[in-house]
């Protein structure tokens, strides 16, 4: 009998037999575990059953979501996918594959509803949520930030809003929009932000700085003028070479 | 490894077997492949080169060498060297079956026929026949891999899986199904380097030589890779010469390369008509336009890169996540099955290796380290897919091959096999290496561009990595049936990434129909349509909240995708 250690060939090709049983059976999960219209629908019908106003629906991973949102159709509004955070949602429903946790999910606590759906996995989640007063950006456009969609305002130089209330915080996200505009960027933009001529908050934002959330400002009742003043910022960068499409979005909350 | 031998009939026969298999297999495959944007353009100019040379000949052209004549039908995508374009516009206008004076509005300017019909073969579609020729050199490629590991290391079994495993591999597939240069180029570069290592031990040295330089002179009018090859070879040689010179021996010979400097650009300049005026501005202009080429999005790793730096592991990431990995593991069983042989010779014997040794392990190394090495710079421009060192392949599947012919002869020492069980254990083995390339390719097609291998965790573990999901805008041609069959009259379709020569040659063949209107590019394009399209790469998603703002709703009308992984996604406006 030949000891196992001189037939180093025939474990060789044991182990090659094994990889490729390995590589077809990877293969085999991979398109037996995408989940089908049919998941989707049934996963849909079940959101459909429980939703109340306001709930938000959320998809993981953020790549499924086009076939998602095929199958969840009217529950999946453009301003509900280009909000400018979660913080006005009370539930959110997470609609996830492979076991993907969506971001807005993470850290929010325990599900209080989950079922599967074949391949889809839908759970609930509640969450304080923050009465809204006043949107700068209600209306605007949606914007490409960051590869992800936001209803924001671009904003070149100066821009001003008189507001009859901010409730008790004015809260301020910013980003640099469209991808096209940031491979010719080389640029920083410098954001100021001033309540009733104030400076309260500033940010210094570039092509890789995402959607960047300004620090908080508290405000008293009663109106105020928000200035939102953009300028190309000396530091870091190559202020020669700006195409800044800053896109701001901004909310009064209480 | 075993003594090289030289190829029998038998091997002759079987190259040429997978070569005609090879060929007919990408043939056929093709007729489903989506066009890309770029082959949309090489199609087009290969139609209208071809036409160059058929009004001269025909006399349609008064003085068709003159600067003039040339620069109307062969200005366009001049960017390129011409011999792919060259060959599928020969290969079309031999093939093809169009109406195409019926349809001239759709072919391009020069190349237009205002009455009667080409004659033809009319054997092929007209997108078909343009990509013959690159399945042509798939088959090749399959071919010549073969031949060379024979003369190089021998083995007839190792030489088979190395020439299996460098068709099945889902992107290699997916280039050899377009009308494009890569796969072309990677069979080039094999070609070259199998005709270099015939000739430093050829007997008719000039034949073998001259074989060499015409080509390397077919590479250079192919694609800009050619210019990296003569430092793999030359690599190559400089270490046979110095080993010479150390042997006290003769030096190699350097015809191979002379060649390649002296006979390679004639052939060029023979195949370019571009450059038969004013041609050192013109070469001049083609080599900036690659030096000063515009960085393309790649996303890599959740990244979306489209200005250096690029992570330097780029290459090796979109490797061993794209190619299969039992050629992975063979290609490294291989290469210590060479290290250890190297190592044993070294320890048998103190002398010298003999010069009639023209160190093929040194030389598949070189070769297949040049092409993708500019690559891991970090700030190579046409950063991204493995396209770009396609040429690789082949010498990794060598490598593969050379890890399979070594497990197949242990374990026949092993179990003292004789010829006919080692025979059926060799062939049960092939089986077993081949089976999850195959499936990948079967899995992939059309999409081949995107996907990824089981260690990536297939298509959605590609997508859950974040890497590039496809590119080219081919992907929507899973569609157009759909669309034929779905869609009113007259529809206004955003075509997003597939671009307008595409849009044409789909009406050309018939696969799209003629009422459909395609509406052109941004803005503008979209608020005028009525069905709009993304193609999903993730510096695309912008254009879909473009059709958000101008539609109104985000509901997807239909997503097309593999294994869960939306490839394209269509909107219809609300009435």
């Amino acid at each position: 009998m030949i000891p196992w250690a001189r037939r180093r060939g025939t474990l060789a090709a044991a182990a090659l037999a094994l990889l490729a049983g390995w590589e077809l059976l990877v293969l085999a999960r991979a398109h037996s575990g995408a989940p089908t219209d049919d998941d989707y629908r049934a996963a849909a019908a079940a959101v459909t059953a429980e939703r109340q106003a306001g709930d938000l629906v959320v998809f993981a991973p953020r790549w499924s979501d086009p076939l998602a949102r095929a199958a969840f159709g009217a529950l999946v509004e453009v301003d509900d996918l280009a909000r400018m955070d979660e913080a006005s949602y009370a539930r959110i429903w997470e609609i996830s594959i492979r076991e993907a946790a969506a971001p807005e999910t993470i850290g929010v606590g325990q599900p209080d509803f989950q079922r599967r759906f074949g391949a889809v996995r839908v759970r609930r989640f509640a969450r304080h949520a923050e009465r809204i007063v006043w949107r700068f950006h209600e209306g605007a456009e949606v914007k490409e930030v960051a590869h992800t969609p936001r209803r924001c305002h671009v904003v070149r130089g100066r821009r001003e809003a008189t507001v009859p209330t901010l409730g008790t915080r004015l809260v301020v996200r910013a980003g640099l929009a469209d991808v096209w505009a940031r491979k010719e960027n080389h640029a920083f933009a410098l954001l100021r932000v001033l309540v009733d001529g104030e400076e309260r908050a500033r940010a210094v934002i570039g092509n890789d700085s995402g959607f960047v959330r300004l620090p908080e400002i508290a405000v008293p009742p009663g109106p105020h003028r928000v200035t939102f003043l953009q300028e190309v910022a000396q530091a870091p960068g190559d202020p020669t070479h700006a195409r800044l499409e800053l896109c701001i979005a901004a909310e009064g909350r209480e | 490894m075993p003594a090289a031998p030289r190829c029998t009939r038998a091997d002759l026969a079987i190259a040429a077997a997978l070569v005609i298999a090879v060929t007919a297999t990408t043939l056929a495959a093709a007729t489903q492949q989506g066009v890309n944007r770029d082959e949309a353009i090489y199609m087009e100019s290969g139609e209208q080169y071809v036409a160059w040379a058929e009004h001269a000949l025909s006399g349609a052209l008064a003085r068709p060498l003159s600067a003039r004549s040339i620069d109307r039908y062969f200005d366009t995508n001049a960017e390129h060297p011409p011999l792919m374009k060259l060959l599928s516009g020969l290969s079309w206008r031999a093939l093809h079956k169009c109406e195409c004076a019926s349809e001239s509005r759709w072919h391009p300017a020069p190349a237009r026929l205002d009455s009667g019909r080409h004659l033809t073969l009319p054997l092929l579609s007209e997108i078909t026949a343009f990509r013959l020729p690159t399945a042509l050199a798939f088959g090749l490629l399959a071919g010549g891999v073969y031949l060379f590991f024979l003369a190089a290391f021998g083995g007839r079994a190792g030489a088979l899986a190395a020439a299996l495993l460098t068709v099945l591999q889902p992107r290699a597939a997916f280039h050899a199904q377009t009308a494009a240069f890569d796969l072309p180029a990677a069979t080039l570069w094999l070609l070259t380097t199998f005709a270099y290592f015939h000739a430093l031990g050829a007997e008719r040295r000039n034949r073998a030589a001259l074989g060499v330089g015409v080509l390397y002179g077919l590479f250079l009018a192919t694609k800009l890779q050619s210019f990296f090859l003569p430092f793999a070879l030359g690599a190559h040689w400089l270490f046979l010469a110095v080993r010479a010179h150390r042997a006290g021996s003769p030096r190699p010979t350097l015809r191979p390369l002379v060649a390649m400097a002296t006979i390679a650009p004639l052939v060029l300049i023979a195949l370019w008509p571009h450059l038969w005026h004013d041609g050192i501005t013109r070469f001049g202009r083609y080599l900036a336009f690659h030096w000063q080429h515009v960085h393309y999005n790649f996303e890599y790793l959740g990244t979306n890169y489209n200005n250096p730096p690029f992570p330097w592991h780029e290459p090796l990431g979109m490797l061993v996540t794209t190619a299969p990995v039992v050629l992975l593991a063979l290609a490294a069983a291989g290469v210590l099955a060479a290290a250890g042989t190297l190592a044993a010779g070294a320890r048998r014997s103190s002398a010298p290796a003999p010069t009639t040794d023209r160190a093929p392990l040194l030389l598949l190394l070189s070769s297949a380290l040049v092409p993708i090495a500019p690559f891991f710079t970090g700030s190579t421009p046409i950063f991204g897919e493995t396209k770009h060192w396609l040429a690789t392949m082949p010498f990794l599947a060598i490598a593969a091959g050379l890890g399979f012919e070594a497990i197949t002869r242990r374990i026949a020492d092993e179990w003292s096999l004789a010829p006919r069980a080692r025979a059926a254990v060799t062939a049960a083995l092939l089986l077993v290496t081949a089976l999850p390339a195959a499936a990948e390719v079967v899995r992939s097609h059309p999409y081949g561009l995107s996907h990824y291998n089981a260690l990536a965790g297939g298509a959605p573990g590609g997508a859950d990595l974040g890497m590039n999901r496809q590119f080219w805008g081919y992907s929507v041609r899973g569609l157009l049936d759909e669309w034929n069959r779905t869609l009113p009259k007259g529809t206004r379709i955003y075509p997003h990434d597939w671009n307008h020569p595409s849009y044409l040659l789909y009406l050309r063949d018939g696969l799209l129909r003629s009422d459909l209107v395609e509406t052109g590019l941004e803005m503008p394009a979209i608020s005028r349509s009525d069905v709009a399209v993304v193609i999903h790469e993730l510096h695309f998603n912008k254009y879909e909240y473009m059709i958000w703002n101008a539609y109104g709703h985000a509901r997807p009308d239909r997503v097309l995708s593999l294994d869960g992984v939306p490839l394209v996604t269509v909107y219809r406006r609300k009435p």
